[in-house]
């Protein structure tokens, strides 16, 4: 079954809405990254930090009914909010809708402030309001309560594949008709503890690397050698394609996820991507195909991948990087090999994959605006350019644009994907 | 199935336990508190044995008293991040670093044990699992809250604590732990909606087989006793001092308790094709949220019926249908009030019953736990005590077993309310069928 993506609400450091995230790709809005510095024992590492405001939410609900929100749970509430406003939905629209809500980390800073309040003052001066904020179905209770939704709600966290695990579960609804509408999305807050993981993990390879940036997105390579914390939100209306059914984004043909082993094919019928149809699919190209040369040619045959990109680069010693090596028609992942080298070509067999990390950050949430670039570039036939590339031809427009994979791979064997295409049913 | 929890290391344990109605509670072991008042936990006995826990520090003989116990202070505690050691040398675990044994938290530890009885009981091994798409749905709280109280604290402090907790929590994810275990090939997913996470997951797992994503699903929950949720629920104000009584008149909250309940669920084509006999079938899942507060359930229990009518609706079942309900029945007020009200109504003269007297509150768990309860009781054809239930309450309309009995049917309901307005219930058959 294609699943209609109806709307969508991002929220991030770039703001909040489509209409910003829009401006963030096409390079009309240029957001830099705050520093943050973090003292790992070994490192001082100035850590780049894309933060999310959640001002705009007091669009929607009055400053006073919002006093108990926490951060998590707010930008969580304002995703869900824009992405209603977008697909022109109202909360009386949501009723029976489903809920779901992916979380990496779930509310981490209230997690911790909740330990401060026994660490502080013992154990029996816990703080019972922090304990209840920091369950990691908060956000979704939040966004229920808030819009009414009384349909099935329901929290994942399956960190960097959180996400497109909702998605699976989202799709199920759809198909076996347990609800009209889902509302998905994703959720991840920045806080010290998990700034400090991040850059003892960092520091434990590339030493020194980070005090050496400069904090601008030049400067954050998508598939560099160093990478920018993030958090946001990110939320989609989805319905179930029916005849007639239109999407101003396009349709969700597959998600999954898979254990591929540590060389298994992307392509092929045992891998994620099934056949060279889906491939070839990918641009409405002419038919003469014989005459082109072999540049055109690959052109047809590979698809356009939003990878889900960390960023961490050439980094030796990090579990759980990327070694991608492309042959043919297969390309091939293999697992643990300690670089996230990514020779798989955009559109003319140069380019590594896109990746738009470097414009949000790397938060396990961020699966949500890989899916939300891919919509947009669907929605615009139009492919953004990567400010970091050196590749004209990424940066032209393609309005044959038709489907767009984003693939998330993972630190152990487990990768995700999630397939989208702009045409609708014919009926 | 597989079960692990403080009525028994395994499910014929848990099973007779729970028909002998004994609430083994003791203080918490595994981590230190300085609340004046120690309230009881149901543990999981060191007999487990669990992967990558260290026991040797405590004595299992010291069954614990409520009485002597708020008169004595000083209980032998053990620290939690001492019993969380990297796992030993297990060859199982091999290939998840590269000959580097990587720690596992107690939950998916937990998870891990009663995982490797259900495939046992299941009469499959890796062999079975190659070349199928088999998925895993699992169910927890702590199992996915980043919460180690000794990193954290070295941080606060302005320590530079070793990452390894933190990587001990990536790695440990239930779900993952169990795909990874098993080199499964299907989808994977951590259910985080606190106390009806078990039940959720396992009615994930079932829409997975019926729309055709799995041949397999490896499904239930988990939890671990920790200072975080002990002391969360307690200043809540919903945890009882002594040994809990669900739907008791002098019930005063819930015990926290830990386990796992899991069930390998097959579509009825594989089990068919490899001549398996289930013990039982999931025939039916609802789930629908209050939209009411953020820890309390709807007095009305709008969202529990709503859940139970679309789990009959699913499975294509009625209220007459069901032999019996396994309750969530916590012990605390608002809780066993909801489902008191609503079972005479939805389910008039039909017994039901809560288990959680028997092995505490096991959060993630408890779903998956109570489905396999379920199953069991079916095939049974008997169901236990509601345990700790000995006085009526005058404003509950509903009363619970008392005392074992017989059934008859062909079904029953296992059902959960969590934190966030979320109810759930599954329809469940033994191995009659449907």
């Amino acid at each position: 079954m294609n699943i209609a993506v109806k709307g969508i609400g991002p929220v991030g450091a770039f703001g909040h809405g489509i209409d910003e995230f829009q401006k963030l790709l096409t390079g009309e809005k240029q957001v830099s990254p705050e520093t943050v510095s973090v003292n790992t024992g070994r490192d001082q590492v100035d850590l780049p930090l894309f933060s999310a405001s959640t001002a705009g939410l007091e669009a929607f609900f009055s400053k006073r009914s919002l006093r108990r929100l926490d951060h998590f749970s707010a930008m969580a509430l304002l995703g869900a909010c824009l992405s209603l406003e977008d697909a022109g939905l109202e909360a009386k629209d949501m009723e029976n809708a489903g809920l779901i809500v992916a979380t990496g980390y779930g509310a981490s800073r209230t997690t911790f402030a909740f330990l401060d309040s026994f660490l502080d003052n013992g154990d029996s001066a816990s703080q019972p309001t922090r304990f209840s904020h920091s369950v990691h179905n908060a956000a979704a209770a939040h966004i229920s309560m808030k819009l009414g939704i009384k349909g099935p709600s329901l929290t994942i966290s399956q960190f960097d594949l959180s996400f497109i695990s909702a998605m699976i579960t989202a799709r199920q609804w759809l198909m076996e008709k347990r609800v009209d509408t889902v509302l998905v999305g994703c959720v991840d807050e920045y806080s010290d503890v998990t700034g400090y993981a991040m850059a003892s993990f960092m520091g434990n390879c590339s030493k020194g690397q980070f005090s050496q940036l400069k904090n601008s997105p030049q400067n954050i390579q998508p598939h560099g050698s160093n990478c920018a914390a993030g958090e946001g939100a990110c939320f989609f209306i989805l319905q179930g394609e029916s005849a007639g059914c239109t999407s101003p984004y396009g349709f969700i043909k597959d998600v999954d996820i898979r254990q591929l082993g540590n060389s298994g094919d992307l392509y092929g019928s045992a891998g994620l991507i099934d056949t060279e149809d889906d491939l070839a699919a990918m641009y409405n190209l002419p038919a003469a195909q014989e005459s082109q040369s072999k540049s055109q040619k690959l052109e047809k045959q590979l698809p356009m991948v939003i990878m889900g990109s960390k960023g961490y680069g050439a980094c030796k010693q990090t579990r759980g990087m990327y070694n991608v090596q492309k042959t043919q028609k297969n390309l091939m992942l293999d697992i643990n090999k300690g670089a996230e080298q990514l020779p798989l070509t955009c559109v003319d067999g140069k380019c590594p994959p896109f990746s738009f990390t470097h414009l949000y950050g790397n938060f396990p949430a961020g699966s949500g605006f890989d899916l939300t670039v891919a919509a947009l570039s669907l929605k615009q036939g139009r492919v953004y350019p990567m400010d970091t590339r050196d590749c004209k031809k990424c940066k032209k427009t393609h309005t044959s644009l038709k489907k767009i994979y984003c693939l998330k791979p993972c630190e152990n064997l487990l990768h995700g994907l999630m397939i989208i295409a702009r045409e609708t049913l014919k009926t | 199935m597989g079960c692990v929890s403080a009525a028994g290391v395994d499910l014929k344990e848990n099973m007779e336990t729970l028909f002998r109605g004994i609430q083994n509670t003791t203080p918490p072991r595994t981590f230190s508190t300085d609340h004046s008042l120690v309230y009881p936990v149901f543990e999981v006995s060191p007999k487990a044995k669990l992967l990558g826990q260290d026991h040797g520090d405590i004595d299992d003989s010291s069954d614990f008293n409520h009485i002597e116990c708020l008169n004595q202070p000083h209980i032998s505690k053990v620290d939690h991040t001492s019993t969380v050691n990297h796992v030993s040398a297990h060859p199982n675990f091999a290939h998840l670093n590269h000959g580097q044994f990587p720690p596992i938290t107690r939950t998916t530890a937990l998870v891990l044990r009663a995982v490797e009885q259900a495939v046992n009981d299941a009469g499959l091994s890796m062999d079975n699992f190659k070349g199928k798409r088999v998925g895993v749905c699992m169910g927890t709280t702590v199992g996915c809250s980043l919460n180690s109280i000794e990193f954290y604290k070295s941080f606060r402090e302005g320590g530079f604590p070793d990452i390894l907790p933190v990587q001990r929590y990536l790695e440990s994810n239930p779900a993952a732990c169990t795909a990874e275990r098993y080199n499964l090939m299907g989808p994977v997913q951590t259910v985080a909606n606190a106390c009806a996470s078990g039940t959720d997951a396992l009615g994930i797992a079932l829409s997975w087989i019926e729309n055709g994503l799995c041949d397999i699903v490896i499904a239930g929950g988990g939890d671990e006793l920790c200072r975080v949720t002990y002391n969360g629920f307690i200043s809540l104000m919903i945890t009882d001092p002594a040994p809990c009584k669900p739907f008791d008149a002098q019930r005063k909250g819930l015990n926290l308790g830990e386990g796992a309940g899991i069930m390998v669920l097959e579509s009825p084509g594989h089990a068919e094709k490899r001549s398996a006999r289930p013990h039982g079938y999931l025939c039916g899942y609802g789930t629908a949220c209050d939209a009411f507060h953020l820890v309390s359930p709807d007095p009305s229990g709008a969202g529990l019926e709503k859940a139970l009518t679309q789990a009959m609706y699913f499975s294509s079942t009625a209220h007459s249908d069901m032999a019996f309900i396994n309750a969530h029945g916590t012990g605390t007020q608002d809780n066993d009030r909801v489902e008191s009200t609503l079972m005479p109504r939805v389910f008039p003269e039909v017994p039901f019953f809560s288990t959680k007297g028997c092995t505490g509150h096991t959060l993630g768990a408890a779903g998956a736990i109570e489905a396999v309860y379920t199953v069991s009781c079916l095939n049974s054809k008997i169901i236990p005590a509601s345990i700790g239930f000995k006085e009526k309450d005058p404003d509950l309309p509903g009363i619970p077993v008392s005392s074992s009995l017989s059934i008859e049917g062909r079904y029953a309901v296992s059902q959960s309310l969590a934190f966030g307005g979320n109810n759930s219930a599954l329809v469940i058959a033994g191995k009659e069928g449907v």
